[in-house]
């Protein structure tokens, strides 16, 4: 309704019809600046319209009411030629700015001053032009928070769109990489760019993603968490099946892929598609150490991975089902530090669990120095006091500190948190049925888990459909070395293949 | 309904509907390390109790878990257990009234005959098969036979490890040192009776500083006919190959010479010879000369001395294999030194023969033994 509204404003010739109906539209908006002013001796009437704080004032001040106020009265042009044309005049003549733009209908400035744009209003002509002014606080180029490397780039997106496709267009410098503007959100209109590599990345699938981004009925995106859960194909997993990330090199790397990236105003966090299990325990610097290293760094990646989704069950499970599974001496220290506990394991294990998430949670509201101060009392204090109160036991402790940690370990948060969640699952699965119902959850998980697919791509890739995906598993549990992997990633059925080309092909 | 809910419909039944009628404790749980058997009654006669069925007296022993914890100190290291019943998990079952704990059985360490049950072959035959049956014991469970009654041996509490099970597992995972006894697990003596009805269980002593296993019990038809002294054992290893370390003892005239073997190997040839089954055993091995006398009148560089040396070591274990052997077959008559085997594997045209009537035949093998040593280092020299 809103919309159908502005449609029917039109400009029309005179100028204070014109401000009073922006005035009308953007009543009691009192940070909207309107500066009325005169040009040359025949007082031709003009009008600039801007959001205070959104807008480059300076440069507003200096390169337009400047030129069009002073150095245009200095000019003598052919009256006749000014009146006839003063607006191509003005246009071409008089603005030094870089970017202009003109519309025609008034709810398009409107949403031009809105997003920062500072229009001109010239008396008597029936167009508006949009001068490019946006200018508000920008974050400086700080290192991710949650993605640290020790060795790569240092820089993270910020919360403005232009500076994070800049960061990302730095790093390819290629006519291919093509960006789409598009505005999600009836209200918030937030600005949403779809970066890919033309002639790398699969046509259909940059369709699909434009598609199910344009299919979005939602008033406002205030991050780009809202559109993830839009545009994933299945809501009902604990699993993502879009990749988020902070970092620009991540995100050139998805793209020389020929995966598909979205990036969204107001926040830092931009977004990957497709998605599979092995992408999401990769790191960007997987792929800056050398290959032995990373190799070992990612198969730790998977023990953590199935650490942090098992290791509590199997405790329960060894412990309250089959204890002949557990070397002697081992059982039997076992029986004595859970001697005197008054709970079963699964309930031992659970108030260890809820205290962990308890403590995260606090530890995550709270800032640097209180965070850790909880993160002390919480895990040192209370470990050890339940211990001596006989309330837990040692083993439960060191488990679930030691999943806790494992879950840390895997670079995907999203991914960390979906494993969470599935573990408790598990854990309950285990206290029933011992080892057969860790088997069963993990049936129950494994289905789910090949028939989740992100954008069309196996979730479960390059582990199923060996026939397609094979040699993506050089870059997997293991990552071969560069040299042996000169074909990009099949998994997204990218278009031009290679990565690696002799000399006689350059 | 989804195809989703069903599913969750059927798992939740099958999680809740089944249960957890498996779940024990870890801290709840006997984890029983050794178990002995006797047989109830004195003297010589079996008694029989009303229904016919001889009554076993089984005991079993179980460490205390508060005394494996940390600055405990006061708390009984084990716990025995024992009551009369027909089988071991009749009598297992029959202690829950005494014990508020379940007993555990996948952490059993050893089962203990003592040697009345082993000399009746009733008996013997009804342990084994409960033995083999049962799910709960696994199959690396160590047997011993108690020279005497198997509950003194459990009831000895060997000093250097309270609990006589952990005990005798540590023992015969020591044995690399030692050939003294060879350590028999269920799976070791189970086909074995399968297939001759006959095995060598190491015989286990208690004594009054502790227990000691030594030697073996011979079980020929289910049944105790005799033991082999450690010295046989070892002849039988031997034979049989299974000797990784042994220290010999030998007289070089005043001299005590030490041989420490380190290595075997063992070749066996089987024949017949005018009707006669002859078998050739050839024992090499090597070793290191361990102790020989400082500023003794031969030097141990000379290859002559080392040569010598050699045939009395030579000397000293054929004549105790010959020994062991003649033992084996004119006085026990039993197979335990794996001839038959040796026949079935590499000559089924001889097999074949005297598969029938092994057992009248056997006495009559003709076994000839070779010992082959060598003195691989002599240590230290001048």
């Amino acid at each position: 309704m809103l919309r159908e509204r502005e449609n029917s404003i039109s400009i029309s010739k005179d100028i204070n019809t014109n401000l009073k109906k922006i005035k009308e539209v953007l009543k009691d908006c009192d940070d909207i600046v309107y500066r009325e002013f005169t040009v040359g001796e025949r007082r031709f009437k003009f009008a600039i319209v801007y959001v205070d704080g959104l807008t480059d004032k300076i440069l507003v001040s200096d390169y337009v009411l400047e030129s069009l106020m002073h150095q245009a009265r200095g000019l003598e042009p052919n009256p006749n030629s000014v009146k006839n044309n003063l607006y191509e005049l003005v246009k071409n003549g008089n603005i030094a700015i870089t970017e202009l733009k003109e519309v025609e209908t008034l709810n398009e400035a409107i949403d031009n001053v809105l997003a920062g744009e500072t229009i001109l209003l010239v008396n008597r002509y029936q167009k508006i032009i949009i001068i490019s002014s946006r200018g508000w606080p920008v974050r400086g180029l700080n290192e991710p928070q949650t993605e640290t490397v020790i060795r790569g780039a240092r820089d993270g997106f910020v919360e403005t769109l232009k500076v994070n496709t800049t960061l990302v267009r730095r790093r390819i410098r290629d006519s291919k990489l093509k960006i789409k503007n598009m505005q999600i959100g009836r209200r918030s209109k937030t600005d949403v760019a779809v970066l890919y590599i033309e002639d790398v990345a699969n046509k259909e699938l940059i369709e699909e993603v434009i598609k199910r981004l344009k299919t979005i009925r939602v008033d406002v995106v205030l991050e780009s968490g809202i559109i993830e859960q839009f545009i994933e194909d299945n809501w009902m997993s604990p699993f993502p099946q879009v990749e988020n990330t902070e970092r620009p090199d991540a995100v050139a790397a998805a793209l020389y892929e020929g995966r598909v990236a979205i990036l969204i105003d107001n926040t830092p966090f931009a977004l990957v598609v497709p998605v599979t299990i092995s992408t999401l325990l990769q790191s960007s610097e997987d792929y800056y150490e050398r290959w032995i290293i990373a190799s070992l760094i990612r198969v730790l990646r998977y023990i953590a991975s199935l650490i942090a989704l098992l290791l509590p069950s199997i405790y329960i499970a060894v412990t309250a089902y089959h204890p002949g599974m557990l070397p002697t001496q081992l059982a039997l220290y076992v029986a004595a530090t859970r001697e005197g506990v008054p709970f079963p394991a699964i309930i031992e294990a659970f108030i260890m669990e809820v205290t962990i998430e308890l403590l995260r949670e606090a530890g995550m509201r709270l800032s640097g120095p209180i965070g850790t101060t909880i993160g002390i009392v919480g895990g040192l204090v209370i470990g050890q006091a339940a211990v001596e109160a006989g309330i837990v036991s040692p083993m439960m402790v060191i488990i679930v500190a030691l999943t806790t940690i494992a879950s840390f370990a895997i670079p995907s948060y999203n991914i960390a948190t979906g494993f969470r969640f599935v573990r408790f699952g598990i854990m309950i699965f285990s206290a029933l049925l011992g080892l057969y119902g860790i088997m069963l959850a993990l049936l129950i998980i494994g289905i789910h888990l090949v028939r989740l697919e992100s954008f069309g791509v196996p979730y479960m890739s390059p582990y199923v459909s060996f026939s397609e995906t094979y040699s993506d598993l050089k870059d997997s549990v293991v990552r071969m070395p560069i040299q042996t992997m000169k074909k990009r990633p099949r998994f997204t059925n990218v278009y031009d293949k290679d990565r690696i080309f002799s000399d006689s092909e350059e | 309904m989804s195809k989703f809910g069903k599913m969750i419909i059927i798992f939740m039944a099958v999680a809740i509907l089944s249960g957890c009628w498996d779940k024990v404790e870890i801290n709840d749980r006997a984890f029983i390390s050794a178990i002995g058997i006797d047989i109830q009654g004195h003297g010589g006669e079996l008694e029989k109790n009303k229904t016919g069925y001889k009554k076993f007296i089984v005991t079993f022993v179980f460490p205390n878990v508060k005394a494996i914890r940390k600055g405990s100190s006061g708390e009984e290291p084990r716990f025995i257990l024992s009551s009369v019943g027909q089988n071991i998990f009749h009598v297992s079952n029959a202690l829950t009234t005494r014990s508020n704990k379940t007993m555990f059985f996948g952490h059993t360490k050893a089962i203990i005959i003592g040697e009345k049950v082993a000399r009746d072959s009733d008996s013997l035959k009804q342990i084994f098969d409960e033995v083999e049956r049962a799910h709960e014991m696994g199959r690396k469970v160590g047997v011993f036979i108690s020279q005497g009654e198997a509950r003194r041996v459990i009831k000895i509490e060997p000093s250097l490890e309270s609990v006589t099970g952990t005990y005798l597992s540590a023992l015969s995972k020591a044995k690399e040192k030692s050939s003294r006894f060879t350590p028999k697990t269920i799976a070791d003596i189970l086909p074995s009776l399968h297939d001759c009805r006959c095995a060598l269980i190491p015989r286990i002593i208690p004594t009054d500083k502790g227990i000691k296993v030594a030697g073996a019990a011979v079980i020929k038809d289910y049944k105790l006919i005799g033991w082999l002294g450690e010295i046989e054992n070892r002849s039988v290893m031997f034979i049989t190959d299974k000797v990784t370390s042994e220290a010999i003892i030998v007289m070089d005239d005043d001299v005590l010479v030490s041989y420490v073997i380190s290595d075997t190997s063992v070749s066996k040839n089987g024949r017949m010879e005018n009707g006669q089954i002859v078998m050739d055993i050839t024992v090499n091995m090597e070793g290191v000369l361990q102790q020989y006398k400082l500023e003794a009148k031969n030097d141990v560089l000379d290859n002559k001395l080392l040569r010598r040396l050699e045939s009395l070591v030579e000397k000293k274990i054929k004549s105790e294999i010959d020994g062991t052997i003649k033992k084996i077959q004119k006085e026990f008559e039993v197979d335990v030194i794996g001839v038959a085997e040796y026949l079935y594997k590499f000559k089924p045209d001889i097999w074949d023969k005297v598969k029938d009537d092994w057992e009248d035949v056997f006495p009559e093998v003709k076994i000839n033994v070779n010992v082959n040593t060598k003195i691989r280092r002599i240590g230290m020299t001048k």
